[in-house]
C-alpha cells in the first residue's frame, strides 16, 4: 500500500503545487469586509474574444478594437484589453471562459455563437457584463435572449446580432433588374444557416412578387447536377447562399451558371471577382467597431439591462461589370447609379477591381440602442 | 477559486477520455482516430435526447452506447476488412462529422434551458449545501460548482474502479494479453477480433460519455467540440505514465486520470500567467515531449550517480 | 487420434512468388505418440505444424483430431485442443503483463472467458506451486511482469502453460533453437517429463539430430511439401546420425534431380 502511495506520489505532488499556485493568484479575489472587488486606481480590464483564426474574426476583432479606441478607450491607455483565441478547441475556449469570468474582468465582448455561449454558461453565477457580435442568430444560441422582445435577455448580456444577408441580395438583385421573376438556388438543409437564408430569401421573394426554385443537396459533390436541375427548370438569376456544402463547389457553379448565361449572386463580396455579377455581405469591421462603441457606453456607465438586443447588419457591395458584359443580354442587368454610389468595390470591364471607399461603413453610425423599448426588429 | 473548481472538473471530465485512450492506445496499441467523432457523438446523442426532454441520465447512457457502437463499427472495419486500424479510425471519424449533424439536425445545440446532469447537480448542490454561494478559505464559491466537481470526482471514481475490476477477470486480461502479443493469446483460444471490436466499443463509449458529461456542463454541444480530443487524451496517458512509471494496472488507471487533471491545472495556469492561448497546443507538444522524455532521462541519472558494479 | 488427409496448401497462389509448400500429406498420428519431425529448410515442416494449429486454411485435404474434422476451425477455436510453443522464446508469453497473469490465461485455454476474477486465490497457489517446483526461484517474482525474465526462462513458462490444461495434442516447433545450449537442455527435460507424465500426444519439429535421435517413439522426414520417411518404434531406435546425414543427402540430390 505505501509503495504503492509513494508512486503516486510525485503526480499527487505536482497538483497539490499547482492548485497552490492557482489559489495564490487568486488571493485578491477572496471576499473581504467591506471590499467590492476590483482593486482602485487600476484600468478597467476588458476581454475580447474569438472562436479561431479566420478571417471574418480578425476583422471584426479589429473593429471592435478601433471602435473602442474612436470612443477614447485605447489599449494599456485607457484600458487594459486581452484578446483570447482557443483555435477552435472546446477544451481551452472552456478554460478561457473560466478565466475572464473569474479573473476580475470588467467587461467582456465575445465574437461567434460558440464562443457566446460558452461565456455566458460560465457567467451565469458571476455575471460580469458581457456584449456579443458576429452572431447570425442571438435569440437561437440558447443564451436567453429572446426572440420577440428584443429588452428579453439576461441583464448583463446584450449585443449586436447580425443575419446573414440573403433578403437584402435578393433585394439588390431586383433593384437592378426590375423584370426578374424566378431565382434558382441550390442548399442543404441540414446547414441551420441556409435554413435562415432560404426562409428570408422565400420571404422577400413573396414580397416582391417573385418565385425562388430550390433543389436541396446533402453533399458537396451533387451541386453539380443540383444547379444543372435548377437551371433546367427555367430561372434568370441563381443565388449562391452561404452554406459549407454549397461554397466548396462554387467554381462548378460558376462554370455550369456561365453556360447557361445566367448571372450568380452571393453573400460574400469577396467571391465576387471569381465570377459572381454581385455580392452583398456584412461588413465585420464595421459590426466590430458598432460593438466597440457600444462597449465604450457600457464602460462609461450604461448599465447593459437597458440595452436592446438589435440586428446591425453594415453592408458591403462589390459589383462585377465583367461578370456583367459576359452575359448575352447585359443591358437587362445595368447596374443602377445608386447602387453603384453603395459599393464598396467594383470589378471593371477589363477585371481590375477598383475599390471606391476607404471606409468600408455605408455612411450611417452604428444604431445605439436608446434605453426606450426596441426598435422594430430586422427583416 | 471558481477556475480551480472548474479546471479541476473538466479535467476529471477529460479524464474519462483519457480512460477511453488509454483502452484503445495502451491496452490495444491501437491509436484510434475514432476518438475525435465519438468524443462529439455522445455530446450529440444526449444533447439532442434532452433538448426532447428525456432523463439525463437515460440520454448520458444513450450517448455512452452510441459512442461505443461507433468504437465497435471501429473495430469491425479493422478486424473483418482488414483496414489498418489507423486508417479504420480515420474512415470511422470523418463519418461521424455527418452522423453528428444529422443528430444535431444543426453544428451547435444549446443546452442550457433544458434539464440536464450540469442542472440536477446544480440544484442538488444548493439543495445540500444550503445557499447559494458560500466561502471556502474566503473565496467566495458556488454551491453548484462544488457539487459539479464532486459528482465528476465521484463518475470519475466509480468508473476507475469498474475497469480495474473488469481488468483483472479473464475476458480482461485477455483482453490486455491482445494488445499485448496477439499471437500468444490465440493460441491459447482468445477470439482476437471479438477482443478487439468489444475493447475499441469499450474505449469509444469512455470517451463518448466524456463528450456527453463536457456537454452537459458547459451549456451546449457543437459538431466540432470533438477536434483534436485524441491529442489531450494521449498527452494525458502519456503523462500518468511519467509521473507513476509503472506498469500494473491500477496505478495504470489513476495515472491516465492524474494526468489529465494536471495537464488542466497547467493549462489554468498557464492562461492565468498571460499565455497567449494560441501558443497553448505549442506548450502542450512541450509538456508532453518532456513527459515521455523525463523518465528515461531520470533512469540515466540515477545510474551513473549509482554504477551497477557486477558481482565477481 | 490425429490423422491429416492429401494436405494442400499454395502460398501466393497468383503471383511468380507461388509456394506449393504442402504437397498431399497423409499422416496418422496415434494417442500419445511423440513424433519427431525433421527436414531441410523449406521442406514444409513448420508449415506442416502451422497447419494443424490453424494459422491458415489448408487448400485441400483435412485435419481430423480426436475424432473432430477441425479443417476449417478458426486458429483459437483449435486451441481448445492443441498446446504450441513457438520457436521465438518470446513468443509465447505477454511481456506486460505478470507471470501470474500468463498462467491465469493459461488457466482458461481454448474455454470460454467470462467476467469472473482471474486469478483468485487458490489458482494464484497453484500457480505459485507449480513454478517453484521448476527450481529457478522465480516463485517469488510470480507478480512480476513476464518481460524482465530470460528467454530460457521464458520458455520454460510457456511449456508449463501449454500443458497446463492437458491438450489433445502438442506442437513444439523447434522450441529450443533460439535458446543456448543449458536453456536447451532444461527445457527438452522439462519437455520430456511433461509429455511423459501426462502422455501426451506430440509433435515435434527440430532441427539438432542429437534431439531427433533421443527424443520420441517415431520420426518423420519432410522434403518438398511431403512425408518422405517414416521411421516407427524398433526402425527409429536403430537410427544413427549417419542415417540421418544419409537421408538429407538422398533428399537434397533428389531435389537436385
Amino acid at each position: 500500500m505505501l509503495h504503492t502511495f509513494r508512486q503516486l506520489s510525485i503526480g499527487l505532488g505536482l497538483m497539490a503545487l499547482c492548485i497552490g499556485v492557482l489559489l495564490l493568484s487568486d488571493l485578491d479575489s477572496r471576499v473581504r469586509p467591506g471590499d467590492q472587488g476590483r482593486r482602485h486606481g487600476e484600468l478597467p480590464r476588458v476581454a475580447v474574444l474569438q472562436a479561431n483564426a479566420q478571417w471574418i474574426f480578425d476583422e471584426g476583432v479589429a473593429g471592435i478594437i478601433a471602435g473602442l479606441a474612436e470612443e477614447g478607450f485605447r489599449d494599456k491607455h485607457e484600458i487594459h484589453l486581452r484578446k483570447f483565441n482557443p483555435m477552435g478547441d472546446s477544451n481551452v475556449s472552456n478554460s478561457i471562459a473560466r478565466e475572464v469570468t473569474e479573473g476580475g474582468y470588467d467587461l467582456i465582448i465575445t465574437t461567434t455563437t460558440p464562443m457566446l455561449q460558452v461565456v455566458a454558461n460560465a457567467n451565469r453565477a458571476r455575471r460580469v457584463p458581457q456584449l456579443f457580435a458576429l452572431v447570425s442568430i442571438p435569440s437561437e444560441t440558447g443564451t436567453g435572449v429572446s426572440e420577440l422582445d428584443p429588452l428579453n435577455h439576461p441583464p448583463y448580456l446584450t449585443g449586436y446580432g447580425t443575419r446573414l444577408p440573403a433578403a437584402q441580395a435578393f433585394r439588390i438583385a431586383r433593384e437592378i433588374n426590375p423584370r426578374l421573376q424566378r431565382i434558382g438556388t441550390v442548399w442543404n438543409p441540414q446547414e441551420v444557416n441556409s435554413e435562415v437564408q432560404i426562409r428570408d430569401a422565400r420571404a422577400v421573394c413573396k414580397e416582391l412578387g417573385m418565385e425562388l426554385v430550390d433543389a436541396t443537396v446533402d453533399n458537396t459533390g451533387a451541386v453539380g447536377e443540383a444547379t444543372a436541375s435548377v437551371i433546367a427548370r427555367g430561372i434568370e438569376a441563381f443565388f449562391i447562399p452561404g452554406d459549407i456544402t454549397v461554397m466548396p463547389a462554387i467554381h462548378n457553379v460558376f462554370q455550369i451558371t456561365r453556360r447557361a448565361n445566367i448571372p450568380t449572386f452571393s453573400i460574400f463580396p469577396t467571391d465576387v471577382p471569381k465570377g459572381s455579377l454581385f455580392g452583398v455581405g456584412a461588413d465585420y469591421y464595421e459590426v466590430g467597431r458598432g460593438t466597440g462603441r457600444l462597449a465604450a457606453e457600457v464602460l462609461r456607465g450604461r448599465n447593459t439591462a437597458t440595452i436592446p438586443v438589435t440586428d446591425y447588419m453594415p453592408e458591403k457591395i462589390v459589383l462585377n461589370e465583367e461578370a456583367r458584359m459576359r452575359l448575352a443580354n447585359p443591358q437587362a442587368w445595368d447596374f443602377p447609379e445608386s447602387l453603384r454610389k453603395r459599393a464598396y468595390a467594383i470589378v471593371t470591364p477589363e477585371g481590375a477591381l477598383n475599390v471606391l471607399r476607404d471606409d468600408p461603413a455605408p455612411g450611417a453610425p452604428a444604431p445605439t440602442p436608446s434605453p426606450t423599448p426596441a426598435p422594430s426588429p430586422s427583416p | 477559486m471558481t477556475l480551480l473548481l472548474s479546471a479541476l472538473t473538466v479535467g476529471l471530465i477529460f479524464a474519462l477520455l483519457a480512460l477511453g485512450v488509454l483502452v484503445s492506445f495502451r491496452i490495444f496499441g491501437i491509436p484510434d482516430i475514432t476518438t475525435d467523432g465519438s468524443f462529439t457523438l455522445g455530446a450529440s446523442v444526449t444533447a439532442v435526447l434532452c433538448v426532447h426532454g428525456v432523463n439525463p441520465i437515460l440520454a448520458t447512457l444513450a450517448g455512452t452506447l452510441a459512442g461505443a457502437g461507433a468504437g465497435m463499427l471501429t473495430g469491425i472495419l479493422h478486424t473483418k476488412f482488414h483496414i489498418n486500424a489507423l486508417l479504420s479510425g480515420i474512415l470511422m471519424m470523418t463519418a461521424l462529422y455527418s452522423v453528428n449533424l444529422r443528430v444535431m439536425q444543426k453544428s451547435n445545440l444549446p443546452l442550457m434551458q433544458y434539464t440536464t446532469l450540469g442542472s440536477w447537480g446544480e440544484a442538488a448542490g444548493r439543495r445540500v449545501l444550503g445557499e447559494e454561494a458560500f466561502l471556502v478559505l474566503g473565496w467566495r464559491v458556488s454551491a453548484g460548482e462544488v457539487a459539479l466537481f464532486l459528482g465528476a470526482l465521484g463518475a470519475v471514481t466509480v468508473v476507475a474502479w469498474l475497469l480495474y475490476l473488469f481488468f483483472r477477470t479473464h475476458v480482461g486480461v485477455a483482453m490486455r494479453a491482445t494488445g499485448n502479443n496477439a499471437q500468444m493469446i490465440r493460441a491459447l483460444g482468445a477470439n482476437v477480433q471479438v477482443y478487439i471490436i468489444l475493447g475499441l466499443g469499450i474505449a469509444n463509449g469512455l470517451v463518448a460519455l466524456g463528450g456527453s458529461l463536457l456537454a452537459q456542463f458547459q451549456g451546449f454541444a457543437d459538431v466540432q467540440m470533438g477536434i483534436g480530443m485524441i491529442v489531450w487524451g494521449l498527452a494525458s496517458v502519456i503523462i500518468g505514465e511519467a509521473l507513476t512509471g509503472s506498469r500494473s494496472l491500477g496505478l495504470t488507471l489513476v495515472g491516465a486520470a492524474m494526468g489529465s487533471v494536471l495537464f488542466r491545472l497547467l493549462v489554468a495556469i498557464a492562461l492565468r500567467w498571460g499565455l497567449d492561448p494560441n501558443d497553448l497546443k505549442l506548450i502542450t507538444a512541450v509538456f508532453v515531449f518532456i513527459a515521455l522524455v523525463l523518465p528515461g532521462l531520470i533512469k540515466k541519472l540515477r545510474r551513473r550517480r549509482h554504477p551497477v558494479i557486477p558481482a565477481t | 487420434m490425429l490423422t491429416l488427409r492429401s494436405l494442400h496448401k499454395t502460398f501466393n497462389e497468383d503471383s511468380p512468388d507461388a509456394v506449393h509448400a504442402l504437397r498431399g500429406v497423409d499422416l496418422e498420428i496415434p494417442e500419445s505418440a511423440f513424433v519427431i519431425v525433421l527436414g531441410m529448410n523449406g521442406s514444409g515442416k513448420s508449415t506442416l505444424l502451422n497447419a494443424i494449429a490453424g494459422s491458415f486454411l489448408p487448400d485441400t485435404g483435412s485435419i481430423e483430431l480426436s475424432g473432430r474434422d477441425i479443417t476449417r476451425w478458426p486458429e483459437h477455436r483449435r486451441a481448445s485442443l492443441i498446446g504450441r510453443v513457438f520457436q521465438n522464446p518470446l513468443g509465447g508469453t505477454a511481456p506486460d503483463m505478470s507471470i501470474a497473469e500468463n498462467f491465469a490465461l493459461a488457466t482458461r485455454r481454448g474455454k470460454r472467458r467470462g467476467l469472473s476474477p482471474a486469478l483468485p486465490r487458490n489458482t494464484r497457489e497453484a500457480v505459485r506451486e507449480t513454478i517453484a517446483a521448476l527450481g529457478m526461484g522465480l516463485e517469488d517474482r510470480i507478480s512480476a511482469p513476464i518481460g524482465t525474465l530470460s528467454g530460457g526462462q521464458r520458455q520454460a513458462l510457456t511449456l508449463l502453460m501449454a500443458t497446463w490444461l492437458r491438450p489433445e495434442l502438442l506442437l513444439l516447433d523447434e522450441h529450443t533453437a533460439a535458446l543456448d545450449p543449458k536453456s536447451a537442455d532444461q527445457i527438452i527435460a522439462m519437455s520430456r517429463a511433461v509429455i511423459e507424465r501426462d502422455r501426451l500426444t506430440t509433435l515435434m519439429v527440430t532441427h539438432s539430430m542429437e534431439q531427433a535421435l533421443a527424443l520420441g517413439d517415431r520420426l518423420i522426414m519432410m522434403h518438398a511439401g511431403q512425408v518422405l520417411h517414416d521411421f516407427r518404434g524398433e526402425e527409429k531406435a536403430r537410427l544413427t546420425r549417419d542415417d540421418l546425414l544419409a537421408l538429407f543427402d538422398r533428399a537434397r540430390e533428389t531435389a537436385r534431380a
